[in-house]
């Protein structure tokens, strides 16, 4: 019965709560020390009658219900909106501890009934706020701030937070430092936290940037936090890394307690809240978070790419080109863009290999770094500008970027393909760049390796075998000695038989036509004029015969002629020569007085022999 | 009895001269296999290089080297395997190996320029005389047999001018012979000198190469000697005499010291 009641004034709820968006809601701490004030709060959006509340029971109601109106109007666009805002607040203090089921209140809006949501609440056992002690303490608060910041340790701190313990080299983790107050802040100022010694780190709340305030309930009791600091880190080094202790100087203003604070009014400290009092006193704070130990695990070498420069996280990778078909001495543009999570600032490209006739300027980079609560992410980008500087067909090569992904605890290598080009010749003048007649470029050594191997065939000898000193070699020396000698022996021997003959005749040949001619000179004494020619043509017939290797039975004067010119023996000589044995002839034949005459041969036949000599040599 | 034990005795004979042929006909087959698997191993080790499996193109190598037959082009190759795995000292071994045999080949010279350039230590080079270093460049020129070829074309040349002398009987011819003769009797010698020394120089060893990578050389052969320095892997060394376990040596600076034989690998 009662379920069902419950269930349709829910749906009647619900359905009125949509026709006419009334929102009546209920709201309070989920959690509460015992004796510890707080607020709740009914809160509707029409205006409504016959407010009823819960009885509280377990609460001891300090005031309530207090209401409060609030109505805006707005004109938008001519058309006007009225927005009411009522709130019904009770100020209570937590009795018994256990966990307080606050019932519903109702109201009446345009005569229909609403309920609130139901709350419950925690009340924690015992802990007390603030002790007596602590509050008198107050009072010569500024005297020792080191004292108090222990005391009043528990009014103020600060919580790290880490959001990963044990990451890779260069993966990104984030720290938060958040105050937790119960007590008004008029200053804060951090004393250290800007470097991180092993860390690369980037700030991730902007400067300026107002800290958001929330309200927390920590153990039951109230406190306001608020961010102070939020940063991602990358370790830059493998191992465990400490992180210090966060110190903030806080001035923190405590309430002054008024002459009447020793009376058990409630109403009495409750008016004292630092809502109501009018006079504060500040109070210097030193407040420090716990330390962080951080083991830093390195990146995996199994698989590691060899162009795998340090980039962690998440990435991807396009890749742009203005055109690919171009003229000489034009420019392209070529675009690489990786976007993703990680350290996007400390990312490099492996370096590109261009051919060596595209001149390619460094790349322009460009950084697009999103900060937010989860980090680091955004993009980079690399632009190079590459100018062909001679036609021909030419390629981009393809770009591998390799990453080390943390969620798959493994490498990962992006490609960008490679962009072919087509550079045709430059348009003469129109590019505005002269050459000097032929432009030649000195050629670009772009690596170096060793030669490669020595390729097939080869011949391949049996070890220890060398030509010197072997078998061959000796016979090689020794046999052409060998044939030397019996060669030289053998023409020798041969010279003996035939040529030694002619040879001795030639050496003789003057020697015989002496003797003749003596022997003619004996017959020209006697005057034997027959005698004598016939020994002078004699002596010619057969010097000429042996000294020019005429056989005797070719002599004729025709002949003698022909080889003497042969043997270059002059005119004149010849011709005395042949008048010489002509008179011989004719004298042997026809004998007269002849003294004059044989006198004058004799002369004549020894000058030409001498001459002919003289001629030969 | 007596029959059946003759008959025995002449099939054992004829067995054993049958065994005798066969063998001797295996023993060709196996040379001439030997051979051809030699081509094929380094047909196969080239293949393997070529691939980037230096491991395997080594072992081929090597299995050609253990039937005895050896090359510069092999050696070469070989220390072209040992540069690519990065085996510095073992390269330049080979490298040395192939120089022995073959003394000036262009790219045995860069190659091991190349991975001299990859060893620890610098060591000046004492400068040389330049009568010298100009002797040296000659008869680095040829190898050793090239220069024996080289020696018997001249010592034939010598003869033919001395043939021509005794038998010519022109006075000028003669006078020609003779001088030409003497030229080449005075090549002959010289050519036949060099190739003597080159041919000690190949088949003597004489330098070495260190395996251990930091190496101290003793002033004396013993242990307990005093330090002179220390050398790196790959550093060729100038063996001067042996004692023992050690050997003298000079480094290429002129340096002198004492090493133990099991730090290096003869070339």
């Amino acid at each position: 019965m009662k379920k069902s009641v419950l269930l349709i004034l829910l749906t009647l709820f619900l359905a009125l709560g949509f026709a006419q968006n009334v929102q009546f809601n209920a709201s309070g701490p989920s959690e509460v020390a015992q004796g510890n004030r707080f607020k709740v709060i009914y809160s509707i959006n029409k205006d409504g009658r016959n407010f009823k509340g819960p009885d509280f029971k377990g609460f001891r109601v300090l005031s309530g219900p207090n209401s409060s109106s609030n109505t805006s109007i707005e004109y938008v666009n001519g058309k006007m909106s009225k927005r009411v805002s009522n709130s019904y607040t009770y100020f209570l203090q937590a009795k018994d501890a256990g966990k307080i089921h606050v019932r519903p209140a109702s109201i009446r809006v345009d005569g229909k009934l609403y309920n609130s949501n139901s709350l419950t609440i925690n009340v924690k056992k015992g802990s007390q706020t603030r002790p007596q002690s602590q509050s008198n303490q107050n009072k010569n608060s500024n005297s020792s701030t080191q004292a108090q910041s222990t005391k009043k340790g528990k009014d103020v701190f600060i919580k790290g937070e880490i959001s990963n313990r044990n990451p890779y080299l260069g993966e990104q983790i984030i720290l938060t430092y958040r105050i937790f107050t119960k007590v008004g802040i008029a200053q804060y100022e951090p004393q250290n936290g800007s470097t991180f010694p092993g860390f690369w780190v980037q700030d991730l709340v902007k400067k300026n940037q107002r800290a958001q305030q929330k309200t927390e309930y920590i153990n039951g009791e109230e406190y306001i936090s608020a961010e102070l600091k939020r940063v991602a880190l990358f370790p830059m080094k493998s191992g465990e890394i400490k992180i210090d202790p966060y110190r903030v100087k806080v001035i923190a203003q405590y309430r002054k307690k008024r002459s009447r604070s020793n009376s058990n009014d409630p109403f009495d400290s409750f008016f004292n809240d630092s809502f109501f009092n009018m006079g504060v006193e500040n109070v210097e704070l030193n407040v420090e978070s716990k330390a962080f130990n951080v083991k830093v695990k390195p990146l995996p070498i199994k698989d590691k790419p060899a162009d795998f420069t340090g980039a962690v996280g998440k990435y991807s990778l396009t890749s742009s080109i203005d055109r690919q078909e171009l003229n000489a001495n034009d420019a392209i543009t070529l675009k690489y863009t990786i976007s993703g999570k990680g350290n996007i600032p400390l990312l490099k490209l492996p370096k590109l290999n261009f051919h060596s006739d595209l001149e390619a300027f460094d790349p322009k980079i460009t950084q697009n770094v999103k900060r937010n609560n989860s980090g680091i992410s955004g993009k980079i980008s690399f632009e190079y500008l590459i100018i062909p500087r001679s036609a021909g067909d030419f390629e981009i090569p393809a770009l591998n970027f390799s990453y080390f992904d943390t969620s798959k605890k493994k490498y990962v290598t992006l490609t960008a393909d490679a962009y072919p080009l087509v550079v045709k010749k430059a348009t003469g003048q129109s590019t505005g760049i002269s050459y000097s007649a032929v432009s030649q470029e000195d050629v670009k050594y772009i690596g170096s390796d060793i030669r490669h191997i020595r390729l097939l065939p080869f011949d391949v000898d049996k070890k220890g075998v060398f030509f010197f000193a072997s078998p061959l070699f000796f016979t090689l020396i020794f046999a052409p000695i060998f044939l030397l000698i019996i060669v030289v022996i053998l023409i020798k021997r041969w010279q003996k038989q035939h040529g030694n003959l002619d040879l001795m005749r030639n050496r003789k040949a003057t020697k015989i036509a002496r003797k003749r001619l003596k022997k003619a000179q004996e017959a020209f004494k006697n005057n034997n004029s027959i005698i004598f020619f016939d020994e002078v043509s004699m002596a010619l017939w057969g010097y000429l015969s042996d000294k020019f290797t005429i056989p005797r039975s070719e002599l004729s004067m025709e002949t003698v002629n022909d080889r003497l010119q042969e043997k270059g023996v002059g005119e004149e000589p010849i011709s005395k020569i042949i008048l010489i044995l002509e008179n011989c002839e004719f004298a042997r034949f026809a004998p007269s007085d002849k003294t004059e005459n044989m006198e004058q041969t004799y002369k004549d036949a020894i000058a030409v022999i001498s001459n002919i000599e003289q001629g030969l040599k | 009895m007596n029959f059946l034990e003759n008959i025995a005795i002449i099939i054992q004979n004829r067995m054993r001269n049958y065994l005798r042929f066969s063998l001797l006909i295996s023993l060709s087959l196996i040379f001439s296999s030997s051979i051809f698997a030699n081509n094929q191993q380094l047909d196969s080790a080239q293949f393997y290089y070529e691939n980037g499996n230096y491991e395997s193109a080594i072992a081929s190598y090597n299995r050609v080297l253990e039937s005895d037959e050896i090359s510069p082009e092999i050696y070469f190759n070989l220390g072209n395997c040992y540069f690519k795995m990065d085996n510095i000292p073992s390269a330049i071994l080979y490298y040395e190996k192939a120089k022995k045999i073959e003394p000036n080949n262009e790219d045995l010279e860069y190659n091991l320029n190349v991975a001299n350039s990859r060893i620890a230590d610098r060591i000046e080079p004492v400068p040389e005389m330049l009568h010298l270093k100009w002797m040296r460049s000659i008869s680095n020129s040829l190898d050793a047999d090239s220069w024996a070829w080289l020696f018997i074309g001249l010592f034939i040349l010598f003869l033919l001018f001395l043939a021509i002398y005794l038998i010519s009987r022109r006075r000028g011819v003669r006078k020609f012979g003779f001088t030409m003769a003497a030229l080449f009797l005075l090549f002959s010698i010289i050519s036949f000198a060099i190739s003597r020394s080159e041919h000690n120089f190949v088949k003597t060893e004489n330098s070495a190469i260190i395996f251990e990578p930091s190496v101290t050389i003793k002033s004396s052969p013993n242990k307990s000697s005093k330090d002179l320095f220390v050398l790196h892997d790959g550093t060729k060394l100038q063996l001067l005499e042996k004692v023992g376990d050690w050997y003298k040596i000079r480094i290429a600076s002129g340096s002198v010291g004492w090493i133990e034989a099991d730090k290096i690998r003869v070339i």
